[in-house]
């Protein structure tokens, strides 16, 4: 992935999340709907959020990766390094 | 069951065991081996002080009574923390490139470093915190009654008793000892705090494992399995509520995400505590782990604990109760530690965060203003500030407490944590519009915030304080005197909204569009200005830039005062003597440029806040100018990036284009050389033929003997014969060559073409007779003058006639020569009716050696350079030869010259001979 593409995923993963998590979607998995005991719902409010973990996991080493390399904390503490692009 | 003493003995013990933590954590900090506490994991932990006491205990009540809508107060930061990369980071930057203090400082700075925005703040951050700190109190308070048993009613989960007030008192002091001791050491530039952290971060682990050990002990042990959990009554009750998702589910999810941003205790910990940038992307996807974990538990807890306890029990103290009823008191021990913990770290962060806050924003302006602080006195800011934050310290304690004391029987205060969120995300209008839009002005700020929180304490904060029978309940069910538009929870009428999200949306809106609106008819001042660009571009303009707009002047042992003032004698000593290396100035002593002042400010905003930095530094500076040009200029240079980057893309794709013309000449270029090679071969081919008859026929004439005289004659004529078209193949080659190296030997004349025509005609008539066929002139054209060299136009025109003549065998084969001038050209068409070149011919027709199909066939005798010589002359006049048409019935040759401008120099009529011969 290109460092545009990066940040696009970067602003998408939580639009990705707002739109898994507060938009109708949500009401698809109705309050009486059950898979192996436990409620449809609960199940799929979880699922969400193991995967919006998982997404920021790999995201934040790729972003880490290409973007933040070994600036350490005294480095950092000074000056803003004025190499990176505007976000 | 638990004693008192107990429970007692194990709190202490707790507290003992977080001292020791916090101070072990202190000294290795001291030490320089930040390692340990400065890691990603321990800054991820930290975080999790947004888990209070309200959501240990509070997420299984709010469970009970409302289903899965307490989830929205985990989904919210989740949101926000895997969207880091964007808010957090920015955020985060600008903390450490600027020194912020706290979030008042935070917007202070922004606009302008106003001092009016911080006190304002302060003063809210104060005014919503208090409350929240008086839940925790009372959080433990109750714990401590219920699992100590002090109180007859505790398997419900109702405390009470004269005791609580006590507990609640020596808690307060217990805490206020630990944040005083280890919160204000010193006034750190950065205002970190490795003990407080290295012990929130220990609390947090604490309350997350109690928390799953509860889950899993209710869920299995009691419960007997999740399946068990979910297909019970009290489940579908829960869960078949009639939609959980309308708009008070979206209102709690952003209310969630604006206080992880905004609460005071979520600014220090993630900003102000953050050690490196990188932490933070740990944390994008560790703390929303740690919340989902923290979450797992909470519904089971909430209806196992619905059907086990007896009706009317208190489902805020579930977790406590519900190992409690199950006989598990160890269990129960640890869940008290547990919300002991959540409880304990809230309290702390927070009031660590205020008393900065309180310090910097209140007691140090006032205290400048004081005229016997002024800078020439001696006064040790250091010290003065110091005391200010344990003063503050206590005092924020001491109105949790007194709120506790006041309310502690008030149902009220379960309310408070989402009250408490709706007050501190006021402040986020004001702090995404000046991260990301230059335009919004302090004025507008001021405005949106002030107006925010005058409504959202009169939509949301006064009526949790309505009870049976006083003003307030009245006020809320008539309206002030009577006004039904003004009723607190239908303003302006406005109906048939959860009162949480009716507050939400009139104060919300009413910031955003107030601070929106009034931005466009105020104006910024020129510190807003600079300030704004440095904020809004941060990952653009490093700290760095501000000197380069902002330049003041000032005595350097004034400055040296002021810094012994504020950052301590050694820290100071330390900082010049840093800078005067860095500036390569001899002596101990830095140059006083506005760079250094700019950076020595930033040094001071990190332990008094930038506005009250600015005043102490405008106090020795002098003739301070804000260059505007150089302001729009940081801005333009954000400007040009982006240009810039559109540049490259341009020349990317420019090379690209350069690249593909480079691959089409390489292929070009390799086709020519399979030419240049194809066409030695063909002229080696093309020697050898008269090469091997002349050999041969002198061979015969060199071994056979008696050779009859007149054959010996026949041989020798052939010999002859081959020599001349030896010579002249080699001859024309080197013509060609001539003509395509552009190195061509003859002069240009002007003359009229007519006369090449007549010349080529009488050239052709012995060879047209041979051949039988008739060669027809036509249409003279009237004078036209041409600028080329007769001679080869002449051998165009023999060359087309006679390969007209050649191949136009059989009966009534006839060539046509018509010659006119068509606009601005003059033009020789030669016609036959001959077989007419196929298809396949055509396109080599004028390149080298290309003869035809039928010429092969006819065996006539001719290298095929004829036409391409020919064609290689004509551009050479500028002209050009074409084969206009060709068909079965002959073919039409062009050849075609530019008229020249001057008709009547003809020199070559005279300089060359004459026609030999006309028809």
């Amino acid at each position: 992935m290109n460092r545009q593409k990066l940040h696009a995923a970067a602003l998408a993963l939580p639009l990705l999340g707002l739109f898994l998590l507060i938009s109708p979607i949500i009401r698809l998995f109705g309050p009486d709907k059950s898979l192996g005991g436990v409620s449809l719902v609960v199940l799929y409010i979880f699922g969400v959020w193991i995967l919006l973990i998982v997404l920021a996991f790999v995201l934040a080493r790729m972003l880490v990766r290409d973007e933040m390399p070994a600036a350490g904390p005294t480095a950092a503490d000074g000056a803003a390094d004025a190499d990176e692009p505007p976000c | 069951m638990l004693s008192v003493d107990s429970v007692l003995g194990l709190a202490l013990g707790y507290g003992a065991l977080l001292f020791t933590l916090a101070f072990v954590a202190d000294r290795l900090a001291k030490g320089g081996r930040l390692g340990l506490v400065q890691s990603p994991v321990i800054y991820t932990l930290s975080i999790s002080v947004y888990c209070t006491s309200w959501t240990f205990y509070g997420a299984v009540g709010s469970a009970a009574r409302n289903g899965l809508e307490f989830a929205t107060i985990y989904l919210g930061p989740t949101l926000v923390f895997v969207g880091w990369w964007y808010l957090l980071r920015k955020m985060v930057r600008i903390g450490r490139t600027h020194r912020i203090s706290s979030i008042a400082d935070l917007i202070s700075s922004r606009y302008g470093k106003s001092n009016r925005l911080a006190v304002l703040v302060t003063l809210l951050a104060v005014l919503g915190t208090t409350p929240y700190i008086a839940l925790q109190l009372k959080a433990v308070t109750s714990s401590f009654q219920i699992v100590s048993n002090a109180h007859p009613g505790a398997l419900l989960g109702i405390s009470g008793g004269a005791g609580e007030s006590l507990t609640a008192f020596w808690l307060a002091v217990g805490l206020a000892v630990f944040t005083i001791l280890f919160g204000t050491r010193n006034i750190d530039a950065n205002e970190r705090h490795p003990g407080v952290v290295a012990a929130i971060a220990f609390e947090a682990l604490v309350k997350l494992v109690a928390l799953m050990v509860v889950g899993v002990f209710v869920v299995w042990a009691v419960a007997g399995g999740l399946t068990e959990v979910f297909a019970s009554d009290e489940a579908r009750q829960l869960l078949s509520r009639e939609d959980p998702f309308g708009t008070r589910w979206v209102t709690l999810t952003f209310l969630a995400a604006a206080a992880i941003i905004c609460l005071p205790r979520q600014f220090q910990i993630t900003v102000v505590e953050n050690a490196d940038e990188r932490h933070l992307a740990t944390a994008s996807w560790l703390f929303p782990a740690y919340l989902a974990l923290t979450s797992l538990f909470t519904l089971p807890i909430a209806i196992v604990g619905l059907g086990l306890l007896p009706e009317g029990a208190n489902p805020d103290m579930f977790v406590l109760t519900l190992p409690m009823a199950a006989g598990a008191d160890w269990l129960a021990l640890l869940a008290f530690i547990g919300g002991f913990s959540s409880a304990t770290s809230m309290v702390i962060v927070a009031s660590i965060a205020l008393s900065i806050m309180i310090s910097n924003h209140i007691v140090m302006p006032a205290a400048l203003r004081w005229p016997r602080n002024r800078v020439d006195a001696s006064g040790d800011v250091k010290s003065l500030l110091l005391n200010a934050r344990r003063f503050s310290i206590c005092l924020v304690l001491l109105l949790g407490f007194l709120y506790y004391r006041l309310t502690a029987d008030e149902p009220a205060l379960a309310a408070m944590g989402l009250i408490a969120f709706a007050g501190v995300a006021q402040f986020l209008p004001a702090m995404l519009f000046g991260l990301y839009w230059r335009g919004a002005t302090a004025q507008a700020a001021t405005f949106g915030l002030g107006t925010g929180f005058v409504l959202w304490a009169y939509t949301l904060l006064l009526p949790s304080f309505a009870r049976d029978g006083n003003g307030i309940a009245l006020l809320v069910a008539e309206g002030p005197f009577g006004w039904e538009l003004l009723k607190p929870q239908a303003l302006f009428g406005l109906t048939g909204l959860d009162p949480l999200v009716h507050a939400i949306f009139w104060s919300l809106s009413a910031n955003v569009l107030l601070l929106a609106g009034v931005s466009l008819f105020t104006h910024r001042s020129p510190l807003e200005r600079l300030q704004s660009a440095l904020f809004v571009d941060v990952f653009r303009n490093p700290a760095q830039h501000e000197s380069r707009a902002l330049v003041r002047t000032a005595a350097i042992d004034d400055l040296f005062v002021l810094a012994q003032r504020i950052l301590g004698a050694d820290e100071a000593y330390r900082l010049f003597r840093a800078t005067a290396g860095r500036q390569g100035v001899t002596g101990n002593l830095p140059r006083p440029d506005a760079a250094f002042i700019a950076a020595l400010e930033r040094e001071f905003a990190g332990s008094i806040g930038a506005a009250s930095a600015r005043v102490m530094i405008g106090q020795v500076a002098s003739g301070e100018t804000i260059s505007m040009g150089e302001i729009v200029r940081m801005i333009d240079e954000t400007q040009q990036v982006i240009e810039y980057s559109h540049e490259l893309e341009v020349k990317s794709l420019e090379l690209e284009r350069t690249a593909l013309q480079l691959r089409a000449a390489n292929d070009r270029l390799r086709q020519l050389d399979a030419e240049k090679d194809e066409f030695l071969s063909q002229v080696s081919h093309e020697l050898r033929t008269p090469m091997t008859s002349i050999r041969s026929f002198a061979d015969v004439l060199k071994t056979a003997q008696n050779i009859p005289p007149e054959q010996a004659a026949r041989f020798l004529s052939i010999i002859h014969d081959e020599s001349l078209r030896l010579t002249r193949l080699l001859d024309e080659i080197l013509d060609l060559s001539h003509l395509e190296s552009g190195r061509v030997a003859w002069t240009m004349d002007r003359f009229d073409p007519d006369l090449a025509i007549e010349r080529a005609l009488s050239a052709c008539e012995g060879l047209a007779r041979e051949e039988g066929v008739a060669v027809e002139r036509q249409a003279a054209t009237t004078r036209a003058t041409v600028h080329a060299n007769l001679d080869r136009l002449v051998q165009v025109l023999v060359n087309l006639i006679s390969n007209a003549v050649k191949y136009n065998s059989g009966p009534g084969a006839r060539v046509t020569v018509s010659s006119q001038v068509v606009a601005e050209d003059y033009r020789v068409l030669i016609e036959d009716n001959g077989p007419g070149i196929p298809e396949a011919d055509r396109a080599r027709l004028f390149t080298k050696f290309a003869r035809g199909q039928r010429q092969a066939e006819s065996g006539r005798a001719g290298a095929g350079l004829g036409l391409a010589i020919s064609w290689e002359i004509m551009q050479h006049f500028g002209g050009r030869l074409e084969l206009v048409r060709s068909s079965e019935a002959g073919s039409t040759f062009a050849v075609i010259l530019p008229l020249s401008a001057s008709v009547d120099a003809t020199p070559a009529m005279t300089t060359s001979p004459p026609a030999a011969a006309a028809r």
